[in-house]
This record gives structure tokens, sequence and C-alpha cells, in this order.
């Protein structure tokens, strides 16, 4: 270990050597790279007093973006229509009769597994990460993810200027589930939808977030399904990841606010 | 390093021009990827101030490279992760294998990583007896084949689908067919055996991130995903400029690499790797390597004239813009770069003699630095490149003969005073008025101008010139 922190101070010296600095950079980081605190401020308020007819907006918004690349955006009213959705997606598709699903409060206690079981599917859960998890329960959850034709997330966001479902890795929430199955199916709520990407970064450097893991050791951004247009550019979906996308949003006022940040509170 | 044929730029190009997959590929992939990046930043909502602001941010951080890879170090480290430095090629390839090595790897899945294309990785690993497979459906295909990459973005680009059929027929075993649907899905069949097999996933880096120790990477397809969850270790190759300071600057570099690479908004997915798997966790690789390469990028660091080019996030955006990279390929730039960024890259990295073909065979048009999500002056440097070969000397000559030289030496002189090149306009109208034909045509010029008519007519100068008409008032 002592040689390769040596190496990394060799190689910073032959930088700033490079550079034209006698050694490595006398100033700190935070002097020459300022946090643009004013502006984080900003966008955390806008964010924080964002009117419900504001909200609404960024929904049209998300939908129009996410219309153009074929991703399916579907308001429900509440948690309770969700398990009759997923359901009915699942019938739908024909699918295979096991789908794999995250640990998260808008998935818990709202009758998912009987309304599956009703079209003759089976959902499969990850260790929820109150203990370690060991190699023969990772192997577990690896087989039944790869074999899902569906896997169920939530989100900790989703940015509406560009589709895109932010997910942070937690215990019980593994991002193969949103990568191994066919069909991606993703559960928000309304006040979970922000206007961009700057407003995403200003909200996980907040001072609320400082408490939680602010970015966690992956986070994960979704933007569209799987696509690739490397022969002759046609685009054809579904080529490692997804094929399909599905973006289910809880619009009405009555559901558990925030659930990463509860989450993080129960652990 | 891999296999330069840099030297060779000359012929692979005259090759290529005569290749009728080539020119339609490449012509659907331009008028497809090159036209929707234009479009793509007229729909920013901050308009070309965000292509500025990019490029400040990435020269800003270009220009403070040993504070972030110092800050880097330390946070990487803290995260869980190791961090290499490798000197050359040779250093990286050695601190690849010795990782492999200490997880006992035997199976290796890649991401698209023109990095490691650039140190030749895949033959190297190959020769230690480890199973190396590409999984970006385009360098699948082309490792298929045997070949290198021809586009940063598209690397099958050369490639119709009945060539491609014929290629998966033989070495997939299936059913000839030319549908890119059923085609893709083989792929998917097989690479997903590949994925879940798989010991060690290498990719290389978009962005790393200096705050954070994150690793920023983008992917339409996700196999970077696959390849940095599934397998037990994953390796990251970075250049040393794929680096930058805060978090909140992906908002801004994301954004414009998505756009410049193919109009998109946003890449499909994007990853940002902080550390490997922690306890609690149900999936994530049990240990994240991070390799900073520098293979010659310190001395284009020390070159204020050059530096600009360490600015560069691969998008591939150039390439989708240049008339001469429609007409020639990829292949022809006889190295890991194409395009204009190789025109100027490969020379920085290779050596001017060696690649000077590539910066001379460009045309200047300036394409290249209106598709720049960054703004990247490359015709600046491809003219600085020019320069600096012509002054380096060393048996290299300046004119083919005393005739060119005294020819250039005329123009340079005529051309720097108002008057003599009045008086030059002048006798070239009086000339031309001699030389012409019954239609106002010359089409004979003497010496060695007559290069020019042999294959074509050149139209007299006026009797006037424009500028004295406006000036008379006619």
């Amino acid at each position: 270990m002592a040689n390769k922190l040596q190496s990394a101070e060799e190689f910073v010296n032959g930088l700033a050597h490079a550079l034209g600095r006698d050694k490595a950079h006398p100033s700190q980081f935070e002097d020459i790279f300022p946090s643009d605190e004013h502006r984080q401020c900003a966008l955390q308020n806008q964010v924080a007093h964002r009117s419900r007819k504001t909200q609404l907006a960024l929904f049209e918004q998300l939908v129009a973006r996410a219309g153009a690349i074929s991703v399916d955006v579907i308001a429900l009213a509440s948690l309770d229509d969700l398990a009759p959705a997923i359901a009915a997606l699942v019938d739908e598709l024909d699918a295979k009769s096991t789908l794999v699903s995250w640990n998260h409060p808008f998935l818990t206690d709202i009758g998912l597994s009987e309304a599956l079981a009703e079209v003759g599917a089976e959902i499969v859960l990850p260790e929820n990460g109150k203990t370690d998890v060991n190699a023969a329960q990772c192997q577990t959850w690896r087989r039944a993810a790869a074999r899902a034709a569906m896997g169920i997330t939530g989100a900790d966001y989703c940015i509406a200027e560009t589709a895109t479902l932010v997910m942070r890795n937690r215990p019980g929430q593994p991002r193969s589930a949103s990568l191994l199955p066919e069909v991606h199916a993703a559960v928000i709520g309304l006040d979970q939808i922000i206007a961009s990407p700057a407003e995403l970064f200003a909200l996980m450097g907040s001072p609320a977030a400082i408490e939680s893991p602010s970015v966690t050791n992956c986070m994960t951004w979704v933007s569209s399904n799987s696509k690739t247009g490397d022969i002759e550019g046609e685009l054809v979906p579904g080529v490692h990841g997804p094929g399909r996308m599905v973006i289910y949003v809880i619009t009405g006022p009555d559901y558990p606010t925030r659930p990463h940040e509860r989450m993080h509170e129960s652990v | 390093m891999n296999r330069i044929r840099t030297e060779q730029y000359r012929r692979l190009a005259g090759a290529a021009m005569t290749d009728p997959v080539l020119k339609k590929a490449l012509a659907v992939l331009q008028a497809r990827l090159g036209q929707g990046a234009l479009d793509g930043y007229r729909e920013l909502p901050e308009g070309p101030d965000l292509r500025r602001l990019g490029h400040a941010m990435r020269m800003h951080a270009i220009s403070h490279l040993d504070l972030l890879h110092r800050h880097l170090a330390r946070q990487v480290r803290a995260n869980g992760g190791e961090i290499h430095y490798a000197a050359d090629a040779k250093e990286a390839i050695r601190i690849c294998l010795d990782i492999a090595k200490a997880h006992q790897v035997r199976r290796i899945v890649k991401g698209k990583s023109m990095v490691t294309e650039e140190i030749g990785l895949n033959p190297a690993l190959e020769k230690a007896g480890l199973e190396v497979c590409e999984t970006d459906l385009g360098e699948y295909i082309v490792q298929l084949a045997g070949e290198s990459p021809s586009h940063i973005m598209a690397p099958a680009a050369h490639h119709n689908r009945q060539q491609i059929g014929r290629l998966f027929q033989e070495k997939l075993g299936m059913a000839y067919s030319d549908d890119p649907a059923t085609l893709t899905l083989a792929a998917r069949k097989a690479l997903r055996k590949k994925f879940l097999a798989a010991d060690m996933g290498i990719t290389g880096c978009n962005l790393a991130c200096a705050e954070t120790g994150h690793i920023g990477l983008v992917s339409n397809e996700g196999n970077i995903r696959m390849a940095t969850t599934l397998p037990k270790v994953h390796v990251a190759i970075m250049g040393m400029e794929r680096i930058t300071a805060r978090m909140s600057d992906y908002a801004v570099l994301f954004r414009l690499l998505s756009r410049g690479t193919a109009g998109q908004p946003m890449a499909a997915y994007a990853s940002f790797i902080g550390g490997p798997r922690l306890p609690d966790q149900n999936d994530g690789p049990q240990a994240l390597h991070l390799i900073v390469l520098d293979n010659g990028r310190k001395k284009i660091l020390a070159d204020p004239e050059f530096r600009e080019v360490l600015c560069c996030v691969r998008c591939g955006g150039c390439l989708n813009a240049c008339p001469v990279y429609r007409h020639i390929g990829g292949h022809a730039y006889g190295f890991v770069y194409p395009g204009p960024i190789g025109a100027v890259l490969s020379p920085l990295l290779v050596g001017l003699e060696r690649a000077k073909h590539l910066f001379q065979g460009e045309t200047l048009c300036g394409a290249c630095r209106d598709i720049c999500p960054v703004n990247i002056d490359l015709p600046r440097m491809l003219l600085a490149l020019r320069r600096r070969l012509k002054t380096k000397g060393r048996g290299i000559h300046r004119f083919r003969g005393a005739g060119e030289e005294a020819a250039y030496n005329a123009w340079a002189w005529t051309m720097s005073s108002a008057g003599r090149y009045r008086v030059t306009q002048h006798g070239l109208a009086i000339g031309g008025k001699w030389a012409q034909n019954g239609q106002g045509m010359i089409r004979r010029l003497p010496g060695k101008a007559g290069g020019w008519t042999s294959s074509r007519d050149l139209r007299a100068p006026a009797a006037q010139s424009f500028r004295r008409r406006q000036v008379k008032g006619k």
C-alpha cells in the first residue's frame, strides 16, 4: 500500500511539473473548484416550494419526453391502484411466471403478491439487507433476476427534462432488478419528479442528504430502454438491458412521501 | 500499444474511397448522428452558452489536473476502491494482468473503451490465456470479424447488415439473417451467458469525479451496467484527462456528451460508480480498480498549444461532421482514434512525422469545431501541427523544389500588401482577357499551373473586381 501511495504522489507531481508548477498544487480543492452554494440553495428552495400545479406541469413534461422515446408513463391516483396495474401489465405481456422486485415502501402491503398470483405470476424479493448478504444469497438473487420477465423498482427521483430515473444503491434495492429482466417497471410519487440534473445535484448536496450517504457507491440513471443502432443505424430495443420501460406515477395526494428518506430513517 | 498504421494513411484512404458499402454507411451515419447532434444543441434550454460553459469547465479541469488527481486518489481509496498509475501501455497491461491474477480471473467482459484499444489490451490479455469478450454490439461484431473499430460511437459502421448476417452465421452458427432485430437478439443471448459467467468486467471511464471519487460511465445498450454489476471484479481504465471536479459538472458535461454523440438529451444509462459492493448489498463487484493512464498525455499537457485537445470527451461528434472522414472512414487513420480528433491526437501520441498525413489530409473546413460539444478548436491545432512539422526540420522537405518555394514566397510577398494585391489583381484581369476562350473560360494554364486545368476549366477573372465595381457605384 505504501508503494502505491508514493506512486500517486509521483504521478501528481509529474502533472504539476507538466503544468509548469514546482510541486503539486499548493491550493486547496475548494479554492480552485468552489461549489456554487448560492445556486445550490436557490435550486433546493425551488424544489422545496414547488406548487402542485408546477409539479403537474413537470409530470406533463416527463410524459412528453418519455413518449418521444417509447417509454410509457402511467398516472395512478393512489398506491391502491398499483397492484392491479402491474398485474394487468404482466397479463398483457403474457410473461413467464417470475418477477423480481425491490424491497420498497411503495411495494409492500399493497397486495402485489396476491394480484400477481391471480395472473399466474410470483414475485421474488432480495434480502432486505438488515444483515449482511452472503455469496449464496447474492447468487440466488442473481438467478431470479436473470430468469425474471419483469423487474419492479422504485426510484429516488425522476428528472423530467431527460426522463431520467435516478436510483441509488441501497440494501434490498439491487441495481440488477432494473437491468436483467426484459421489462422494467418503476414506481414513483408525483413529488419525486424534478426538473433537471442541476436540481438533482443540488438536492444531493443538501444538508438533509449529508446524514444519508449522498451518492452511495452506485448511482444509476435510467433514461430509456436499452437500445442500439450499431447495425446500419437501425434502432433495436432490448440489447442487454430491458427492452421495455414503464413508469407508474402516483399523482394523488395520499401516498407515503419521500420513501428513500424514510427508508434511511428506519435503518 | 495497439498496432500503428498511420504511415499507410494514403493507401488506406485510397482503398476506402472505392468501397461502396462504406460510402453508403458513412453517408447514412453522418446524416443521422451529425445532424442529430446539431439539432440537439438547438434544443438546449441554455443555448450555445452551455457549450461555452462546458469548454471552460474542461479547460479549468485540465489546467489543474494535479489538484484533481490528488483529490481523486484520496476519495477512491476512502470508498474502498484501489487506484493505480500507468506511465504507458505496457504498465497498464501489467497492472491489469496482476489484478486478474490476484483474483483468479479467467473470463473477462469488456465495455466499449477507446483507451483499452489504444493500449492494445485485448491481445495482451488473450496472450496471457484469458478469455476476453467485447459486449458493446458494434465492438462484438468487429471482435468476431477480427478487426478494429472504425468509429467511436458505432464501431461496426463500416459493415452492412448482410455482412454482419454472414459473420454471425459463420461465428455463432446461426441460420443466416440480415434483420437487425434478429441479429441483435442473437448477440443478446450469446453475451448474456458471457456476462453471467465472467469474473472481471473492464470498462473505460467517461468522466471521473474528483470531489467524490466516482467514475461516470454512459451507454445506450446496458452492457456497461452489466459489466460493472455482475462480475466480481471491476477494472476501469481512464485516460488521465477524463476527470472533472464536482458531481454537479455532470449536469453540464453528460448532457453535452449525449447530444454530441447521438443528439440524445441523455444516454439511456449512466452509472456513477464509487466503490465495490458493501456487505449489506445484493449485487455489485467485490473489488473496484481504477487505472489512470498517461501514455503520452502528460507531454500534451505540458504543451500549451495542444493542451486543449485533452478537453475531448470522445463523443465522436467530429467524425459525424467531417467531410474527409465521410469519404475515407475510420480505418484509414491507422490508429485507434479516427476523424478530426484522431488527426490531432494520434500524431501527438505516436509522433508527428509518423502520422503527418492525418493532419495534412484534413480540409480545415471547421465542421468539427462547429459540432464539438465542448467547443474544442480542432482546426487551430491541425494548423499548429502543420507548423510544428515544418519548423521541426530534420530532413523534412519544406517544399518539393526551389520552384515551389519561390512560388510560395512570391505569393506570400504579394498577399502581405494591399497595394501589391491590387496590382496583381489588375494584372490577372489583363492576363485573363488574353487567356480566355470565347465563353470566358481558360482551358489551359502554362507550366505547373497546367495541373489545375488538366481536368477542368478555370473561369477568367472579371475585368473589374467586385470591390472596384462597388466603389465605382455600378
